[in-house]
């Protein structure tokens, strides 16, 4: 299975937690395992067998399986 | 002054050639029904695939296999797979009809409509259109008949999209999406404070609403602005 879009090769998978210098930054975050990529300073919620697109690609993570193609980081 | 009976405010950038973003809204439509209060949503520009023509020739697995790098066979099972997760939330995908193209100028159109107080309702348009009807969501002429369909003046709409009347507001939020780190869509932002990202359940997303709720009881103080740097609430659900 392929990295998780929002996660370039090789590098580490985000965590879903906010950080601490973010002024809007909740305290805590609420998941207990990975999520899908999402932005720092939201306090994320779900898990990460959602599907989601990225670079005109879908993934369906938790599945093993991705959707029409493979995600890949946007930028 | 945000207080307890306000509607709670929901931004979602999203594309309408993102099949979970359909997914994902069938989904959160039901966690509001779910869920029974007022909620405001408003969707924002994602451009999925940038680099897409607008006439591109050939079929969806053509693209994917041809953008990925992805056997024809594999990518066919992906998007069978993706047409029954559709299906069993109430949609026809059709990728066999799909036209694949660049939605900017869909984009464009959806800003439009939210000026226009249709916003909502031409998303649904699109989706359906794309997903399902096969049509060429990538051309002003079809779009802005896709519009007309939805109650919006489709002369109107054409002079937007000739002239470019909401190019920098897409712009805007595509560069609010990188600034917030969104990496993927459907992505949900709730009252500028909690992220959902992807197509998650309708219990997630009726879970996060009822959570709002509970805090704005627990704390009726006015509110953070919604989604920093997003514009505040759009239409109605």
């Amino acid at each position: 299975m392929s990295p998780a879009p929002g996660t370039p090769e090789g590098a580490a998978t985000p965590e879903h937690t906010e950080r601490s210098n973010t002024p809007e930054a909740p305290e805590t975050a609420v998941a207990s395992r990975p999520l899908p990529p999402g932005p720092e300073g939201f306090q994320l919620l779900g898990d990460e067998t959602a599907g989601y697109c990225a670079d005109g690609a879908c993934v369906l993570p938790g599945v093993g399986e991705p959707g029409p193609a493979e995600g890949r980081p946007t930028d | 002054m945000t207080t307890p009976a306000s509607p709670i405010s929901v931004h979602v950038w999203s594309d309408i050639a993102c099949p979970w973003c359909y997914i994902g809204k069938r989904r959160f439509e039901r966690a509001v029904e779910q869920f029974g209060g007022e909620v405001t949503v408003e969707y924002h520009s994602f451009e999925l695939a940038p680099d897409t023509p607008v006439d591109f020739e050939g079929s969806e697995v053509d693209f994917l296999s041809r953008h990925k790098g992805m056997p024809k066979a594999q990518v066919a099972q992906m998007l069978e797979h993706v047409t029954e997760l559709a299906a069993a939330e109430g949609l026809d995908y059709d990728f066999d009809a799909v036209r694949h193209t660049k939605t900017l100028l869909a984009h464009q159109a959806l800003h439009h409509a939210k000026a226009e107080g249709k916003q909502l309702e031409l998303v649904e348009r699109l989706f359906a259109a794309y997903f399902e009807e096969g049509r060429h969501t990538g051309r002003a002429e079809e779009l802005t008949a896709l519009a007309a369909e939805v109650g919006l003046d489709p002369e109107k709409l054409g002079e937007a999209l000739g002239a470019g009347t909401h190019a920098e507001a897409v712009q805007q939020d595509i560069d609010t999406a990188r600034r917030y780190g969104i990496q993927g869509v459907p992505f949900y932002v709730i009252e500028g404070k909690y992220g959902i990202s992807g197509a998650q359940s309708s219990e997630t997303f009726a879970s996060a609403l009822r959570r709002v709720t509970e805090e704005r009881a627990q704390n009726p103080e006015p509110s953070q602005s919604p989604a920093r740097g997003a514009a505040p609430a759009g239409a109605r659900r």
